[in-house]
């Protein structure tokens, strides 16, 4: 039989209070941990980078900047369009744009690859080791009667756990 | 009396530990309950509908504008000092639109393949590319009717149709001048009633008809200047004679030609 000491008679109430708590705070603990569904999370940061994408493509269209870099195909075009993309995307994004071009023959539309030069801000390990990525594509006509296709992949730096 | 109590006995404890479960158990409840929500909520993701639509109701204007550009070029070559066109000019134009709106067109279905896409840029009217040229009121303009289905996306039945165009209008009001030079206004407006407020003197030419050579001959231009709403003022080097029949090449930047043909009153 275990005695308790007469000055220690509060001592049980405290120990249920303090096992109480314990067991309420673990609880809300768990509870918030299910909350956030690392699935969701993932799927709306994918969502928004494909927003993303769209927008900056519609934005590099409307502004006349694919125009005065695709359209025009200077030398060093691929350059000059991957500043411009790095300038408009957040710093914490990676980019890959690969560009298209249409090409016509008996009645036939292929697609063959334009770009000289990759038009990236990463390598392949970025987008294989993001937790999302995403990917738009856009149709753009040039003023010199061309027709390119614009596919733009968009992945958020860190790795997958 | 000394008072002992046992903890293996002491039960008035219990009720605030049961209670603390039992908020637990309903907490934890909810948070699986409000999981679930969200879970089903991924059902309802981000589908980009209006970001494709947008983007292939935008590129059809530029490859009609395109087409136009190119077809009113082709016709315009054939122009002679005489004033007139070849038709046959009218109708290599209006054939390399319409092929070249097929590529753009097979173009488009085989970008957004994984889409499930299937869409026709078809002619609104009979013809592609509409050229009335050579009047006070003269325009150049292309029509086509978009359809697009989006089986990927859940989308079907979209449509739309497409104008791009040039007009130009010679105020025939407003011609003045002297013995050396002529002034007259004249306002542009594109698609949909927009109005063109970008022209430049580069975008000009004026001929006047010499009958006694029996050709059209050029003149310069003095002055070009915009006066707001798509209203031009020209003047140039030419006196300001009634009767003396002109002619005036005007070119937006999208590369679209409208001749307009006019008689100083």
């Amino acid at each position: 039989m275990i005695e308790v000491p007469k000055d220690s008679k509060g001592q049980l109430r405290v120990i249920e209070a303090v096992l109480a708590t314990i067991i309420i705070f673990t609880t809300f603990a768990s509870a918030t941990y299910l909350l956030k569904s690392h699935r969701t999370w993932a799927t709306r940061h994918s969502e928004e980078l494909e927003k993303i994408a769209y927008n900056v493509m519609q934005r590099l269209a409307e502004s006349g900047a694919l125009e005065a870099t695709v359209g025009d195909s200077h030398p060093g075009w691929e350059l000059h369009l991957k500043l411009l993309l790095e300038t408009v995307l957040p710093p914490s994004v990676y980019f890959n744009l690969t560009v298209l071009v249409s090409r016509y023959q008996l009645g036939t539309a292929t697609l063959a690859a334009y770009n000289g030069e990759a038009i990236t801000n990463g390598n392949s390990d970025s987008f294989a080791k993001s937790p999302e990525v995403a990917s738009s594509t856009y149709i753009y006509t040039c003023e010199k009667a061309k027709i390119y296709v614009l596919v733009l992949q968009l992945a958020t730096g860190g790795e997958i756990q | 009396m000394t008072t002992r109590r046992s903890l293996l006995r002491c039960r008035s404890g219990q009720f605030i530990v049961i209670t603390a479960l039992i908020i637990g158990m309903v907490a934890m409840a909810s948070a699986v309950f409000l999981y679930e929500t969200q879970v089903y909520e991924q059902h309802f993701r981000y589908r980009p509908y209006q970001d494709v639509v947008m983007d292939l109701e935008n590129d059809v204007k530029r490859a009609l504008a395109c087409s136009l550009a190119n077809a009113t070029i082709t016709y315009n070559k054939t122009w002679s000092p005489s004033g007139t066109w070849n038709p046959a000019g009218f109708d290599e134009g209006e054939s390399n639109a319409e092929k070249f709106m097929q590529q753009w067109q097979l173009t488009a279905i085989n970008a957004f393949a994984g889409l499930g896409a299937n869409l026709m840029a078809s002619n609104s009217c009979k013809k592609l590319v509409n050229m009335t040229w050579a009047r006070p009121d003269s325009i150049s303009s292309a029509n086509s009717t978009l359809k697009v289905n989006m089986t990927g996306l859940g989308m079907f039945s979209w449509q739309r149709n497409i104008t791009v165009a040039l007009r130009i209008t010679v105020n025939m009001s407003s011609f003045a001048g002297d013995a050396s030079v002529t002034n007259l206004t004249f306002r542009a407006i594109c698609d949909y009633q927009m109005i063109v407020n970008d022209l430049s003197n580069t975008s000009v030419r004026l001929a006047f008809y010499d009958i006694g050579q029996a050709k059209y001959t050029n003149v310069s231009l003095l002055y070009f200047d915009y006066r707001g709403n798509g209203v031009y003022i020209v003047e140039v080097n030419k006196s300001c004679v009634k009767g003396l029949k002109m002619m005036m090449w005007v070119q937006d930047r999208r590369g679209i030609l409208t001749v307009t043909g006019f008689t100083i009153p």
